[in-house]
């Protein structure tokens, strides 16, 4: 008797269980997709289980439209000189890294990128880090200040003494496009974007045209 | 008849096999991924001067971006060290199936844990991950190929019992809802004919090829439409209609096949990390435990050998030198071979086919009774020849079985024109056999020299006695 109790009790918790798994599933990948007044009532809850489970994620992989351009983080140095030197991480392709050292580039000539089998372990996370870098949004600033200090210690370690030649830092995000028009990517500008420098090395000063 | 099949979805009991491949699978992931792309890089990912400070959590907290961690207060680099080192090890017990469930609870914990931490250099596949670890903590993954069932089986205990399927149902929901999610949000970019979008437009796949920064390969930036557009819609029409696919028997292989060349090949052209793998992984909650037997080699809840018998014609030169050559290929040993012409011995194996059934065709029964012949015998063998494993995907496709079965007719039609006997009864058989049809007069001759085959070959000690 008490074992048929709690194999029915046990039965019903994973009934129970079944269910709001099911129902969170279904609100939260596909009512976000349902336009009306419903459906964000119906993701808060799911959205707090998903995210308590550590299992929320919108399911839109390349959709609804392929992007058609990508950005790449780019570390401006201003020296006391006037000078601008563009630092990139190994990870950005090397058409973004033969860009010539100016900011608001446009339209230059079409180039070949450099593809390669990539098997650098670690470039699969950093490319998803750079990409968070280059999105507009005021939210994103933390993220792009973090990636900027970070390249800054990390080229002030490798130039020792250069440091002092800096007047001020800044970030830049170098627009790559291929819209289909024709085979190959380009580079459509170099952006200024904002960065938030607190505890830096060395300041970071606002550059005209910079986005949030 | 709805409720029925609704309590058998839910309460049939499963072969846990299946469960164990998606087991082993998943942890051979979390742990190579772990080990070569967090662990090394600790420092460099989480610490105060890297691009992951802690502070980044209080910023994406308000936002609803960044969900629980036990790493998201004050631990820098040494903490996020141990939590991935805690996180190989959990992986590795459940690579091994020791303490299987624990090990599954612990390595979603600290997957879980080491991944909110950083969000921003977690992907899809990091999150279809996650997501994997959390129903393998729900599932009775260590039922099967485990050193839980070696313990238990020492101790006596029964092991490799079905089990309760409901946790290995949400799993199979959950990829069917990705792939429908994934399919809508692509159909929402249709915006009518005058601007149908990248995925109704065809463009999608050439786009995809195109991306500046994961595309692996130069030569494919510019597809051609007539190209692009197939793959786009098939791509399209695959992701919306998985579940019915899959529900639907007859589709089902080829669903999964087209999954498996498709993620294989978004591997082999797109940097995108473990994703494709560890998709991968979750198919084989939809395979039958029978073919993961087979890939397998053993028996189940024994460690006896699956053995596939193949029933070749002991007298067509060409079918002895495939059989030569299957024999080359069978490296775990999974074959035998049975002569069709040991009549009695073959058509007790194989009730329903006839003697010229066989002599149209290979034969290859399974070791759970069921048997193919012609294309499907070589699908099913191919299942067991791990030089073969590449093409079993190619073979379950739409329309390889069409070709498929033409392509062997054909062959096992001409196979005597090419053939070259190495005896006077092969040579006679092959007489016999060409460009023939078998009906019951040339069945009879090749039964009536078969008998005067085996005369000849009586042993001579009865010979001499006779006489």
């Amino acid at each position: 008797m008490t074992g048929n109790v709690w194999r029915g009790i046990r039965r019903g918790l994973v009934a129970l269980f079944v269910c709001v798994h099911l129902g969170a599933l279904v609100a939260y990948n596909i009512l976000q997709l349902v336009p009306g007044e419903f459906a964000p009532a119906a993701i808060g809850p799911a959205a707090a289980y998903m995210k308590a489970a550590g299992i929320h994620q919108r399911w839109n992989m390349f959709a609804p439209q392929v992007s058609d351009h990508a950005g790449a983080p780019v570390l401006v140095l201003v020296f006391a000189d006037g000078r601008m030197e563009f630092v990139h991480p190994p990870s950005t392709p090397r058409l973004v890294h033969d860009v010539p050292n100016q900011l608001r580039i446009h339209e230059l000539p079409p180039e070949q990128r450099v593809c390669h089998w990539s098997f650098h372990i670690v470039d699969g996370r950093m490319r998803k880090l750079e990409s968070y870098t280059t999105r507009s949004g005021p939210q994103f600033i933390p993220v792009r200040s973090a990636w900027t200090r970070w390249m800054l210690t990390r080229w002030l370690a490798e130039n020792p003494g250069r440091g002092r030649e800096l007047a001020f830092v800044q970030f830049a995000r170098a627009d790559v496009v291929y819209d289909g028009d024709g085979p190959l990517p380009r580079i459509d500008r170099v952006v200024p974007m904002l960065v938030e420098p607190v505890d830096w090395p060395v300041p970071a000063r606002p550059l005209p045209g910079v986005l949030p | 008849m709805i409720a029925g099949a609704f309590k058998a979805f839910w309460g049939a009991p499963v072969r846990p096999e299946p469960l164990a491949f998606f087991r082993v699978m998943i942890a051979g992931i979390v742990l190579v991924d772990t080990a070569t792309s967090l662990l090394p890089w600790t420092n460099m990912w989480f610490s105060r001067g890297g691009p992951n400070p802690e502070t980044l959590g209080a910023t994406f907290s308000h936002l609803g971006y960044w969900p629980w961690s036990l790493l998201g207060g004050a631990t820098g680099g040494a903490g996020s060290f141990w939590i991935a080192v805690a996180l190989c090890f959990a992986a590795l017990l459940v690579l091994l199936g020791l303490g299987t469930r624990a090990a599954c609870v612990a390595m979603w914990a600290c997957i879980v844990v080491l991944h909110l931490r950083a969000p921003n250099i977690h992907n899809s596949g990091d999150v279809l991950l996650r997501v994997a670890c959390f129903y393998l903590m729900l599932m009775p993954a260590g039922a099967a190929f485990s050193l839980d069932n070696v313990i238990r089986a020492r101790r006596g205990k029964l092991v490799g019992e079905p089990v309760l399927p409901w946790s290995l149902r949400l799993a199979q929901i959950q990829i069917c809802i990705l792939y429908i999610a994934t399919g809508i949000e692509k159909l929402i970019g249709f915006g009518g004919f005058a601007a149908p979008g990248d995925w109704v437009g065809g463009s999608a796949v050439r786009r995809t090829m195109a991306h500046a920064l994961i595309a692996r390969w130069p030569w494919f930036t510019d597809l051609p439409l007539w190209v692009s557009a197939p793959a786009s819609w098939i791509t399209l029409g695959w992701e919306l209609f998985f579940p019915l696919l899959i529900l639907w028997r007859r589709t089902r292989y080829a669903a999964l096949a087209y999954g498996v060349i498709l993620h294989l090949g978004i591997f082999a052209m797109m940097e995108v990390t473990h994703f494709s793998f560890t998709t991968l992984a979750w198919y084989w909650l939809f395979v039958p435990a029978a073919v993961v037997m087979d890939l397998a080699g053993r028996q189940t809840g024994s460690t006896g050998k699956r053995i596939h018998t193949v029933f070749f014609d002991g007298m067509c030169p060409v079918c002895k030198k495939a059989k030569r050559n299957l024999e080359r290929l069978d490296w775990l040993g999974r074959l035998q071979y049975e002569d069709i012409h040991n009549r009695a011995a073959a058509e007790t194996a194989l009730p329903a086919v006839t003697y010229a059934d066989m002599l149209r065709q290979m034969y290859v029964k399974r070791p759970d009774g069921s048997y193919f012949g012609g294309f499907e015998a070589f699908r099913a063998l191919a299942a067991v020849l791990p030089l073969c494993w590449p093409l079993v995907p190619f073979l379950w496709l739409p329309g390889a079985k069409f070709i498929g079965t033409r392509l062997y007719r054909f062959i096992a039609r001409n196979r005597f024109k090419f053939a070259k006997c190495d005896d006077e009864a092969c040579s006679l058989h092959l007489k016999l056999l060409a460009g023939k049809e078998l009906d019951e007069t040339v069945i009879k001759q090749v039964i009536e020299l078969h008998e005067r085959y085996r005369r000849t070959k009586q042993p001579a000690p009865a010979a001499s006695a006779a006489g």
